[in-house]
């Protein structure tokens, strides 16, 4: 009756590793095929804008053919456009500004978005009132005509636009930061976090923000795709920087010659076309991937 | 006797759990007589609430199946029936208790509303007939004012007076099975009682079979005729249920029996320790291995237990047990 | 010595439209230094409230908490933060009171960390401890939340409550979430540590066997106000308000449920704390009530020992009648 000599079955499983939350996230991203190619072309786009500039390097601001000259009938592959500069120059070159505003813009909604709804989220009566009201304001101010004033007020600049995009953007986040605040402030690790001494702002920065952090980031990085959407519709408005090359003002230099080169403003629709169907798609894989996580938690 | 109102047979149901397939309910079959209590028993995970749902043809699937195995209803086998056959079923005949009330209740409509429009998918009876029902079962399950009190949004209610309300829904098509998946766990001992008294009233009245999931031994002391114990997804013990709270044989139910704290008229200063099963239940993952799925937390496992799975063997008066301790004892 | 002393502990929440819940109306006890204090009731009665007041979670209205010889009501601060080392929470959920994005072992250091007690090595020497304490091995420090059992976050929690050396734990409800099985072995682990530690308990629980098994005095409240007190014998042995009366009757034991033990019953749900009744609050849905109860509400009287009642009818024949049934009918054990 004595035997206790281990046998080959039913033996005490190994220590289990640490699996990190981030971790599993990314395991089940990895699964996902269509966010996985989205981020291979997001990743590429930004290769391209980074280095290709310095091994393609025809001056994007510089005359160096026949003005629209159609794709293909010269040396510049993509043909040129109304100044005849070289349109695949500008499109090397200006994806580092575009995508520069995009992620500037979006830094800033998710900065105001986070800490508006976080003060409003975690502190509740009062607090919350208040900052609900400025958010609605923001919410209910026409978008496009609010950023055109900001940028014709203040000139149209780099930062300036990326302000104006940030500052018309950031009420969804800060509604979405709110309410996940208030849910994760009524549970009972924060309580635990209270009791052995924690103050007010490591209980917001450091306990509830990282809790709520899986549904902000998938609204942040679409938020990169929106702004990068708005810049263009500023842009098509005439509203760019002029010392900059972005797609946004390769669409909007060449709109009013549509009918004789449409390839000028496809080329830059293409490839807004495609960064924000990439950045869509890691953020729906995203999505994807925290969910389960959530539900697990529930 | 005569044939079982409900039998389940060889009933195994599988989850995919990754890219493999587990089962996590194994050869489990028992029968349900009409007007019987059969309480089952276990820890979470064990396969008891999978179980029932099975019963109704509402296993998630994917990832779920049963995969084999019969579920006979007055003779019906409820496995390979068509969604419209389970439909009529549902409700109709079987209907469930979940524990949960306040997720159980759909919070846009009255509550009136909501027994009304079952009864009138069933009955297929008019709107005056099916308000008048939803009245008459509020008044059933013992709600005050139930006039005033169908008019009133789920929200409205408390916790006991909810799950009167879910039990009201489950009875008005006057079912020959309810199923209750731990139906008093969310609530308070007196409520609890309250539910229980009214459970028996109703299956005096309607002559109900009872199939009720709990990991209370006292409830099912008090509720039940008959209990069955599961283990990793098998049926470990059955048997009347004085002999299994007096004498139960698996060592499993006897950690059970006497882990709890029983209330006492004269208690010790000093009570002794608790009984503790150590370890915890097997992860769905483990569930494949061989040998009786107890076995590590078993204080008499025996080589024999870590290698082979003991069957279910009958030891008399109805009751049956998978231990090889039984064989031991036996032989 | 007296570990925690309340006196006459408020706790009112604002309903809207200027109505007040009175969700804690009036508690007083004393838990003495090495003991469990055990406060039972059911939803709503404010014992829950009422305990995380006590550790300051939630603000009293008025009354004092004194732990040791401080009014925690009035701290602020560093100095409540001072305090906080000395009373420590286990919560209801171990699935909700840990972080999920913390490594087990940083949540367990944390208290250490936030009260900067010790070096670093020496906080790190004593997560080792407290695990090996509380039945963990010191190699699963690593791990996150939900790689653990039910049974094995509560144990964590129970780590993260010892960490700072207090003198009281509110335990709030921690095995009701928990299988039966696991309940036996964290019942055991926390009167393991009482014995060993001299802890004192404030222990919370709607479940009376619970409640017996690991305290020593026991306080049964009702609708934001403790009915009846006493230690765990006179409780159990000589139940004096009818509410205790039924709430003992109404536990299923497998012994009574088989015997068939005819059960007190109670009708109805409680009244809304928002307007409780004027007299005594159970008056409504008790079976011995008299006009005189609906509009005089009874004060906790001393009945010898550390024995109190509110109940005007306490030691009527009637309800003397009542309690030896309900006494003699149950198994003695």
């Amino acid at each position: 009756m004595t035997l206790v000599e281990p046998s080959r079955a039913r033996t005490a499983p190994p220590p289990p590793k640490a699996v990190s939350p981030g971790r599993q996230v990314w395991q089940m991203f990895r699964r996902n095929h269509s966010a996985m190619a989205g981020l291979f072309i997001l990743l590429a786009i930004i290769l391209i804008s980074l280095v290709g500039p310095s091994l393609y390097t025809v001056n994007p601001r510089e005359m160096v053919w026949m003005p629209l000259t159609p794709p293909g009938q010269s040396e510049y592959v993509l043909g040129t456009d109304y100044l005849g500069r070289d349109l695949l120059a500008g499109l090397i070159n200006g994806g580092r500004v575009t995508i520069t505003i995009g992620v500037f813009a979006a830094v800033l909604t998710v900065l105001i978005g986070v800490t508006v709804g976080a003060m409003a989220g975690f502190f509740g009566g009062r607090v919350d009132n208040l900052l609900m009201r400025v958010t609605e304001f923001f919410q209910v101010l026409p978008n496009l005509l609010f950023a055109m004033v900001v940028v014709m007020l203040f000139g149209p600049t780099l930062v300036n636009i990326s302000v104006a995009i940030g500052i018309v953007s950031w009420t969804s986040t800060a509604r979405l930061t709110r309410a996940e605040f208030l849910r994760i402030r009524e549970m009972d690790y924060v309580k635990a976090e209270r009791s052995i001494g924690a103050g007010n702002a490591r209980l917001i920065w450091k306990v509830i923000l990282p809790n709520a952090a899986p549904p902000l980031i998938v609204v942040a990085a679409l938020s990169i795709g929106s702004a990068i959407l708005f810049e263009a519709g500023l842009s098509f408005l005439g509203l760019s920087d002029p010392n900059a090359m972005s797609w946004g003002r390769m669409i909007g230099d060449n709109r009013p010659y549509i009918l004789d080169s449409s390839w000028g403003v496809t080329f830059p629709g293409l490839a807004i076309f495609l960064t924000v169907l990439a950045i869509s798609l890691v953020g729906d894989g995203l999505n994807d991937a925290i969910n389960p996580k959530l539900r697990q938690r529930q | 006797m005569s044939a079982p109102l409900l039998s389940v047979r060889d009933l195994e149901i599988s989850f995919r759990l990754g890219t493999e397939e587990t089962a996590v309910v194994r050869d489990l079959s028992f029968d349900l007589g009409e007007g019987e209590t059969l309480g089952i028993v276990g820890e979470s995970g064990c396969g008891k609430s999978i179980t029932a749902l099975s019963l109704l043809g509402l296993v998630p699937n994917p990832p779920g199946r049963v995969s084999a195995g019969q579920i006979l209803f007055q003779g019906q086998d409820l496995v390979g029936a068509s969604e419209e056959q389970l439909n009529r079923i549902r409700g109709n005949e079987i209907s469930m208790v979940f524990q949960e009330p306040m997720t159980s209740l759909n919070p846009v409509y009255t509550v009136g509303e909501q027994i009304a429009e079952t009864a009138r998918v069933h009955f297929g009876s008019s709107r005056a007939e099916a308000w008048d029902r939803a009245i008459e079962m509020l008044k059933l399950v013992g709600i005050p004012s139930p006039e005033q009190r169908a008019h009133n949004f789920p929200h409205q209610l408390s916790g006991g007076m909810r799950q009167r309300v879910m039990i009201a829904i489950a009875l008005v098509c006057e079912p020959k099975i309810l199923i209750a998946d731990e139906p008093t766990t969310a609530l308070d001992v007196t409520v609890q009682a309250q539910i229980f008294d009214l459970f028996r009233e109703l299956q005096d009245k309607i002559g109900a079979a009872i199939i009720l999931i709990t990991h209370d031994i006292g409830v099912v002391a008090q509720m039940t005729n008959r209990v069955m114990v599961m283990y990793a997804g098998r049926k470990i013990e059955e048997g009347p249920v004085a002999g299994f709270i007096r004498d139960p044989r698996h060592p499993y139910t006897r950690g059970l029996i006497s882990c709890i704290p029983r209330l006492s008229m004269s208690p010790s200063d000093m009570p002794d320790p608790l009984f503790e099963i150590p370890g915890v239940v097997p992860a769905p993952r483990e569930l494949g291995a061989p040998g009786c799925a107890f076995a590590p937390r078993c204080p008499h496992a025996m080589q024999r237990c870590r290698v082979q799975d003991p069957a279910l063997s009958r030891i008399g008066e109805g009751r049956a047990v998978a231990c090889w301790l039984e064989e031991e004892v036996a032989a | 010595m007296t570990a925690l002393s309340v006196r006459d502990l408020k706790v009112h929440f604002p309903a809207g439209k200027g109505k007040v819940v009175h969700a804690v109306d009036g508690v007083s006890f004393d838990i003495p230094e090495g003991t469990a204090f055990g406060l039972v009731g059911e939803s709503g009665s404010g014992k829950t409230t009422a305990a995380l007041a006590c550790a300051r979670l939630v603000e009293a209205t008025a009354g004092e908490v004194r732990l040791g010889e401080t009014d925690i009501t009035t701290l602020a601060g560093d100095a409540m933060r001072r305090a906080r080392r000395d009373i420590q929470v286990v919560f209801q959920d171990p699935y909700a009171s840990l972080n999920p994005r913390e490594r087990v072992g940083a949540i367990v250091r944390r208290p250490l960390d936030l009260m900067k007690v010790g070096t670093p090595a020496e906080r790190e020497a004593r997560v080792d401890e407290l695990f090996a304490t509380v039945g963990l091995r010191p190699d699963q420090k690593a791990l996150f939340p939900h790689q653990f059992s039910g049974g094995q976050r509560q144990r964590i929690g129970i780590a993260r409550a010892l960490a700072t050396h207090p003198k009281l734990i509110v335990c709030d409800e921690p095995v009701s979430a928990l299988d039966v099985a696991i309940q036996a072995q964290i019942l055991n682990l926390l009167a393991r540590l009482k014995a060993e530690m001299g802890l004192s308990y404030l222990f919370i629980s709607h479940d009376l066997a619970v409640v017996q098994h690991l305290c020593d005095r026991i306080a049964v409240m009702y609708l934001g106000q403790i009915v009846e007190t006493g230690s765990r014998r006179e409780i159990f042995t000589s139940p004096m308000h009818p509410y205790t009366m039924a709430l003992i009757s109404a536990v299923p034991s497998p012994e009574t449920g088989l015997a068939g033990v005819e059960r007190i019953r109670l009708q109805g749900d409680p009244p809304s704390p928002i307007a409780p009744p004027p007299g005594c609050r159970f008056a409504g849905r008790c079976t011995f009530a008299t006009d005189h109860c609906s509009k005089v509400a009874p004060v906790l009287t001393a009945t010898g020992g550390n024995h109190a009642v509110a109940c005007h009818r306490a030691q009527d024949a009637e309800v003397a009648a009542a309690r030896n049934a309900l006494v003699q009918g149950a198994p003695s054990g």
